[in-house]
């Protein structure tokens, strides 16, 4: 099934698109990388011709960021080469990458709010006059890159001031003012709007016609349709397709994607539906999501789907008394609760794994059985807050065998696990409180293929156990795998409920994409 | 992976391999090292500042700083001078000066856990206003004490063993305890492992740094009950730069200032390290100017190795 496009195709392709004289910018040659015993990429090779937009998909964990972060120098590949116009090049740092015109621009911007739009462009550049920095020069400069690009962006604002879009955009600048030739984009739309959308992907055709490669990675199918010239597929660290996309149905983009496993892919089990355990009605908090409302029975999975940003992460956060909502009732049980901080809500019943398990999930230096009793409502403690140790190591012996987390033993560091065995230690965690209502934020994000059934696994087992189950995911193929029922958010509103019977994506992402709204 | 584990394994013995060497070097070089007199002198050297690092040390493994501490032993020592002169009792004497660190603590602990201001600007600050309370206090001047009794405490000694010494080891063991065997201490921990990730699995944060630093600021206190005793005297200039010795014995221990790393037992050989080490010096009559540019290097070397060890183990998940 794997399928390659020839050299000759691609040119002509792109010559009658505009660009002229295409040579090959980059070449990237079997490149191998592995974290510890885990390999990522797994001789990879990629190639990037001059005026082309390269699509680069593929699921969460099959190794695209870790392509890019070698690519700009990030990481340190195991073997491989790189080559620039046919020059090999090592790129050990960020500041190789650099030199060899590669440049980034990242999910996360990464501008400084308090400084100017032509100091962001700037920095770590600036004119000199004198000794001084030279501002007014500075924003000369910029006035003029912007002005070639045709937008209309006052040199002197600050970029906290500015849109989303706006500040992705001054990324561009910042990025083309460096003279890159190789311009990688990680999800830039995720925070745009539709028209701001538009505008990026004028930007991103005049920069092909200048003759500049664009790699552009999304999740977002139709957005890579419209964008690029080719479509590269990774999966589980290889180059699993390379295709054109006018050859190739979105269908069999999304099987070269997640592999012939598709059918046992997610293992739901149905189980008998007990009472309602937990209801929402009419929750706020005034910023993210508004007027919420849904309710989860015992042995049910409910999932919430929707794009980035549409108000799914802050309302776990609510959920669970992690931040306040400004109105709305919770009830369980029926009886009617409230929900101020993490602490009462675990003596309500509810856990959360959060959507960032290094950030929130984990303790990393900590050892896996230290981290799994971390609660102070897990059952470790012999009295008075002294810890038994016994109790303490047959929890995470438990949660090891039950979750099927691959340690050497209770006493390794969470540290040294893998993105999944992590992942399974914060739901050991989480878990060890015996929650009655179970929030899941992302639960699979960065987890291998393997991890990710282990993982769904898991949520069946709770559902034998008459847990109630809430889902939270942008991966909408894992909803639709594994819940029972489906809201979907838009904009901070619940625009969508559905039964899970028969339900395809496209259904889903006709909501979520705000398609109801716009009629 | 074995190669880690072989790291994680040096780093955690290395302090102690150290302190044999320079016992091993000092067996050789005099024969004045190995007396009981040298060695009981230099337990009840040690043992100030080693109670002093084991709060310093929680508050770092929290992922915190306090420098009011050496205020607090300046502090409290003119409060237990003051009240034994007013009293002639011993306990209520002791007893006002460890409620005035425990109240420093609380107060410096409050203050950081529900502001979320940086621990050394508050500290710093809380520090100032008692060292200038102390001088307004005493008009700088020291308090004399005569109790023989009070005397006894930080001169007397147990068979071979200070009293200072064996207060010492009881406070070692029960921290120890506290912080490797409870809850607390892994709350502790976890706070200066992740405090995000502590919110979310429901631990407390603003009452266990509150505690953290009231246990600091009474440990403090107690320090400056032994100075006091041991001096016979209430001296409002006591505990000038302390703080930096029990961050340094916390440090040269394996504390790491981003929190979450660290050890009571380690901070333990941190303290008898410089001790030692000092005394060595003195024994090999080495200018003491000489003793901090040791010290500086020791604790230099002893981050840079951890450091070393850091790129060796790599944070990569």
């Amino acid at each position: 099934m794997k399928t390659r496009v020839t050299v000759n195709e691609v040119k002509q392709k792109i010559e009658k698109t505009g660009g002229d004289k295409v040579e090959v910018l980059l070449k990237a040659n079997h490149i191998f990388k592995s974290f510890m015993s885990n390999t990522v990429l797994n001789d990879i090779s990629i190639e990037l011709h001059s005026g082309e937009c390269l699509a680069l998909i593929g699921e969460n964990g099959a190794g695209k960021s870790t392509l890019m972060k070698i690519l700009t120098g990030i990481y340190k590949m195991d073997r491989g080469e790189i080559e620039i116009r046919g020059k090999q090049v090592q790129i050990q740092g960020p500041i190789d990458a650099q030199r060899a015109g590669i440049a980034i621009i990242h999910q996360e911007l990464n501008l400084i709010p308090n400084l100017s739009v032509a100091q962001n462009i700037f920095l770590g550049k600036e004119s000199v006059k004198r000794g001084h920095v030279d501002d007014r020069a500075m924003a000369e400069k910029t006035a003029e890159l912007l002005d070639r690009m045709g937008i209309a962006l006052e040199p002197k604002c600050l970029i906290g001031t500015l849109s989303v879009a706006e500040q992705q955009i001054v990324e561009i600048v910042k990025v083309l003012s460096q003279n890159a030739d190789i311009i990688i984009m990680d999800e830039p739309t995720a925070a745009l709007s539709v028209e701001e959308t538009g505008r990026l992907f004028e930007i991103m055709e005049e920069l092909r016609r200048a003759g500049k490669g664009i790699i552009y990675i999304s999740h977002r199918l139709e957005e890579i349709y419209r964008v690029a010239q080719r479509i590269c597929v990774l999966r589980d660290g290889k180059v699993v397709a390379e295709c054109l996309p006018e050859d190739t149905p979105t269908s069999t983009v999304v099987e070269y994607m997640v592999g012939q496993t598709i059918q046992n892919y997610y293992p739901k089990q149905f189980h008998k539906k007990g009472e309602t355990k937990f209801q929402v009605s009419g929750l706020s908090d005034g910023r993210h999501f508004f007027d919420i409302s849904f309710s989860v029975r015992e042995g049910e999975v409910y999932g919430i789907a929707g794009l980035v940003g549409a108000g799914q992460a802050p309302l776990a956060r609510c959920l669970y008394g992690l931040k306040k909502v400004q109105k709305g009732t919770f009830q369980i049980d029926g009886q009617e609760v409230r929900i101020t901080e993490p602490g009462t809500s675990i003596r309500q019943g509810i856990g959360l794994v959060t959507e960032n398990r290094k950030e929130e999930g984990l303790i990393l230096p900590m050892k896996i059985k230290e981290n799994i009793g971390l609660s102070p409502w897990a059952p470790v403690c012999k009295m008075w807050g002294i810890i038994s140790r016994k109790k303490e190591e047959k929890i995470a012996r438990d949660g090891i065998d039950t979750y099927r987390i691959k340690a050497e033993s209770v006493f390794q560091e969470v540290m040294l696990l893998s993105g999944g065995n992590q992942q399974k230690v914060v739901l050991a965690k989480v878990l060890s409180t015996s929650p009655e209502v179970v929030i899941l934020c992302e639960p699979t994000r960065g987890v291998d293929v393997n991890g990710k059934v282990d993982i769904y696994h898991i949520i069946n087992q709770l559902l034998e156990r008459k847990k109630a189950v809430i889902l939270i995911s942008s991966e909408i193929p894992e909803i639709i795998g594994m819940s029972d029922r489906i809201g979907i958010m838009y904009k901070g509103r619940m625009i969508k409920e559905m039964t899970n019977e028969n339900v395809k994506q496209e259904d889903i992402m006709f909501y979520a994409a705000g398609g109801y709204a716009h009629g | 992976m074995d190669r880690r584990r072989f790291w994680l394994i040096a780093r955690k013995y290395a302090t102690f391999v150290i302190l044999c060497i320079i016992f091993l070097v000092m067996f050789f070089l005099t024969d004045r090292f190995f007396t009981f007199h040298n060695l009981s002198n230099v337990g009840r050297q040690i043992s100030m500042n080693a109670i002093l690092s084991v709060g310093m040390t929680m508050v770092i493994i929290s992922g915190g700083i306090d420098l009011s501490v050496g205020a607090i032993v300046a502090m409290s020592s003119v409060v237990c001078a003051g009240v034994l002169t007013n009293t002639g009792q011993i306990v209520p004497a002791v007893a006002a000066a460890l409620a005035v660190g425990l109240g420093i603590g609380f107060l410096n602990g409050i203050l950081i856990s529900r502001t979320g201001i940086a621990p050394f600007i508050i500290t710093l600050s809380s520090s100032s206003i008692c060292s200038g309370a102390v001088l307004v206090l005493t008009m700088a001047s020291p308090i004399p004490l005569s109790h023989d009794g009070f005397k006894l405490l930080g001169q007397g000694s147990f068979w071979i063993f200070p009293y200072p010494f064996l207060l010492m080891i009881v406070i070692f063991t029960v921290f120890a305890y506290l912080m490797n065997q409870t809850k607390f201490g892994r709350y502790v921990y976890a706070i200066g492992g992740n405090e995000k990730a502590s919110v979310v699995a429901g631990i407390r944060v603003v009452r266990t740094k509150t505690l953290v630093y009231s246990l600091c600021g009474f440990l403090a206190s107690l320090t400056g009950v032994v100075y006091t005793a041991r001096l016979s005297s209430g001296v409002p200039s006591i505990g000038e730069g302390y703080e930096m010795q029990a961050i340094t014995a916390a440090v040269i221990g394996g504390a790491s200032l981003s929190g979450g790393r660290g050890g009571i037992w380690g901070t333990l050989i941190g303290a008898v390290i410089i001790g030692v080490l000092n005394n060595a010096l003195n024994l090999l009559q080495v200018n003491s100017y000489y003793q901090n540019i040791v010290t500086g290097a020791v604790v230099l070397v002893a981050v840079l190795f951890d450091r070393f060890i850091q790129t060796r183990v790599g944070s990569e998940g």
